[in-house]
């Protein structure tokens, strides 16, 4: 909302705001160019920004949301919830060099952002795309075709890349001036530095606009789990945030890595999964999902074996919560890791 | 929103009250609230809303955290003064519900966004801090059919009153004129203690829920005064005026709304 006036449709997109510099810098050119800007940011649980905040999961989303609010851009900011999930399951459009499924989640978000167009009235979109920054969905070929799943076809602005692209609907139409876009192209970032610059932006915190599936240790725990649990929901998903995974005996075993970690995945295990908690001596919280009794013992005195604090000798103490309720368990020391090393994801 | 069996756990104890329910709990899942000012009303509204399970939440608010605010304003942390309002509540409710809409403005309610604005929700909680924009919210909501959940609250108490445009009252039936600023100090001036803007806000957000699960029929036309030093509750029924400016039969109120109309007010919160 502009408070100053009501603005034209013509004079209205919606901009795909990450947070990070280039989709920063898309939305100070156009708002520059007398523009009135609503931005849409999205959430995920695959998100690197989330995963480096702390405690209240701002991360990212706060980065979209802090410059959209020193802009005086209104923000929606919109989780990409279960239908997301189904893309990284199965993409339509295959994958990148990991598991990330870039082509299918840019229709996805395209499609989200065209709906919130058409509900607020605006008349096309903007994205701080460079063609040829990424090598999946930025080639300006994998542009076109997105564009036409999406039936965004010729409104989505590139502001950074413009002059590279044939001319949208809103450069043939006047609504903003093409010759003051840019020409950018490629992986290299200096030309948006120096803009940054030019434009006072000194804090950009989110430069690579970072999603875990491009990662390849992280997608091999992501493959791990299409294929053992192909109908997996979002509590899944953040579980595969959080600590080592491990496959042994149709067991999944997370172990967490840091103190922080250990509180993290006693939360997201509580009334569901089973976590357990090391008691008599300083060591990791270890969720052990499936397989039987038995073997989720043999597995824990082997994993508390060989991750907790040097120096700690069983038999370990740990409390047992489950949804079914809590109790102490005590297992032996087993230093025999070979098994269960063999089954390490990541 | 998808039934999980995480969400199931989570609205347990929703699904058990029996006005609610599992029919009542998709209709939140479903709805869409506007809650305008993050402050003393705002704050515990907007916490309210977002654990009863709303859909997706607007939140407008054009002001900064200060360190004032804090006695009363429990959506923001000390850490936040500074910040806009609006974006440190967004966290917070965010925080409570990773799965949570959140629509954030950084503007202020104007006499030329608040209907367009309106139309985009299905309900809106008034948490401002004067009467212009108090006023303001009661004819966007005539306007746009919107029902609307307007409070006021001062040192120890406040009013509520919720207002179902076709079917009741609106704020302009009970006080037709912005009341002059000598008569209507804000907090800054007159005091507030926290725990009664909790009270008042709560209880909006209760109308709210009410209002978007169907748990009850609208309770338009009862104009509540809450005062909490003497526990005193009253509840006054309000008819609709045939001749109110806003929502009468014949208004002088309509489509687009008149800036001149909201004369400005001195802000509340410093």
């Amino acid at each position: 909302m502009n408070p100053r006036a009501t603005v034209a449709a013509s004079r209205k997109a919606v901009i795909l705001l990450s947070g990070g510099l280039d989709s920063t810098l898309a939305a100070r050119i156009l708002r520059d160019q007398g523009i009135e800007l609503h931005a849409i940011h999205f959430t995920s649980p695959f998100c690197t920004c989330s995963r480096k905040a702390s405690g209240n999961g701002g991360g990212c989303r706060s980065a979209a949301q802090a410059v959209a609010v020193e802009m005086g851009i209104p923000i929606r900011t919109v989780p990409k919830g279960e239908e997301y999930l189904e893309i990284v399951k199965s993409p339509r459009h295959g994958r990148g060099t990991a598991m990330n499924p870039c082509i299918d989640c840019r229709i996805f978000t395209l499609r989200k952002a065209k709906a919130f167009m058409e509900e607020i009235g605006a008349s096309f979109l903007v994205t701080g795309e460079v063609v040829g920054q990424r090598p999946m969905s930025q080639r300006d070929d994998a542009l076109r075709g997105i564009e036409n799943h999406s039936g965004c076809a010729g409104i989505v602005l590139r502001p950074l890349s413009a002059r590279h692209l044939p001319p949208t609907l809103p450069e043939r139409e006047g609504w903003v001036d093409r010759e003051k876009l840019l020409a950018i192209t490629g992986r290299s970032r200096k030309e948006q530095i120096r803009l940054a610059a030019d434009f006072g932006i000194g804090d950009y915190p989110c430069p690579a606009g970072g999603c875990m599936l491009t990662d390849r240790t992280f997608s091999v725990k992501v493959r791990d789990l299409v294929r053992h649990s192909p109908s997996f929901g979002m509590h899944d998903a953040r579980l595969l945030t959080v600590g080592r995974h491990f496959r042994v005996r149709g067991i999944k075993a997370i172990v967490a890595k840091s103190e922080g970690e250990n509180r993290r995945l006693e939360a997201l295990c509580q009334g569901k999964d089973t976590v357990y908690v090391s008691h008599s001596h300083p060591g990791p919280s270890v969720a052990l999902l499936g397989g039987s009794a038995e073997d989720r013992l043999d597995l824990l005195s082997r994993i508390l074996t060989r991750y907790s604090k040097a120096g700690s000798t069983g038999p370990f103490e740990v409390r047992e919560i489950s949804p079914a309720g809590e109790r102490g368990v005590t297992v032996p020391e087993n230093p025999d890791f070979k098994e269960v090393g063999c089954g390490l994801l990541c | 929103m998808i039934w999980s069996g995480e969400n199931t756990l989570r609205y347990s104890r929703n699904l058990l009250v029996e006005e609610l329910g599992e029919a009542g709990q998709e209709r939140l899942f479903a709805s869409s609230v506007l809650v305008v000012g993050a402050g003393g009303l705002g704050s515990p509204a907007l916490l309210y809303l977002a654990a009863a399970g709303i859909g997706r939440i607007g939140v407008i608010d054009d002001d900064r955290v200060d360190i004032t605010n804090l006695n009363r304003q429990v959506i923001h942390r000390a850490d936040a003064v500074g910040r806009w309002k609006a974006e440190s509540a967004a966290e917070g409710l965010r925080a409570l519900r990773p799965d949570l809409e959140v629509d954030v403005y950084p503007v202020a309610l104007t006499a030329g966004n608040a209907a367009d604005l309106f139309r985009r929700y299905d309900a809106v909680v008034d948490g401002s801090d004067n009467f212009s924009t108090k006023y303001l919210c009661n004819d966007a909501a005539v306007v746009t059919g919107r029902p609307l959940v307007h409070a006021g609250v001062l040192r120890f108490g406040g009013q509520m009153l919720t207002v179902v445009p076709g079917a009741g009252p609106c704020l302009r039936c009970v006080i037709p004129r912005i009341p002059p600023r000598k008569d209507s100090p804000g907090c800054a001036e007159a005091g507030i203690v926290g725990a009664a803007a909790g009270v008042v806000g709560a209880w909006q957000a209760m109308e709210a829920i009410k209002l978007l699960s169907i748990a009850a029929p609208p309770q338009g036309g009862k104009l509540l005064t809450i005062d909490t030093l003497t526990n005193e509750v009253s509840c006054l029924a309000v008819v609709r005026d045939p001749s109110c400016p806003a929502c009468g039969d014949s208004p002088r109120i309509v489509e687009p709304l008149s800036a001149a109309e909201y004369e400005p007010e001195r802000p509340c919160p410093r």
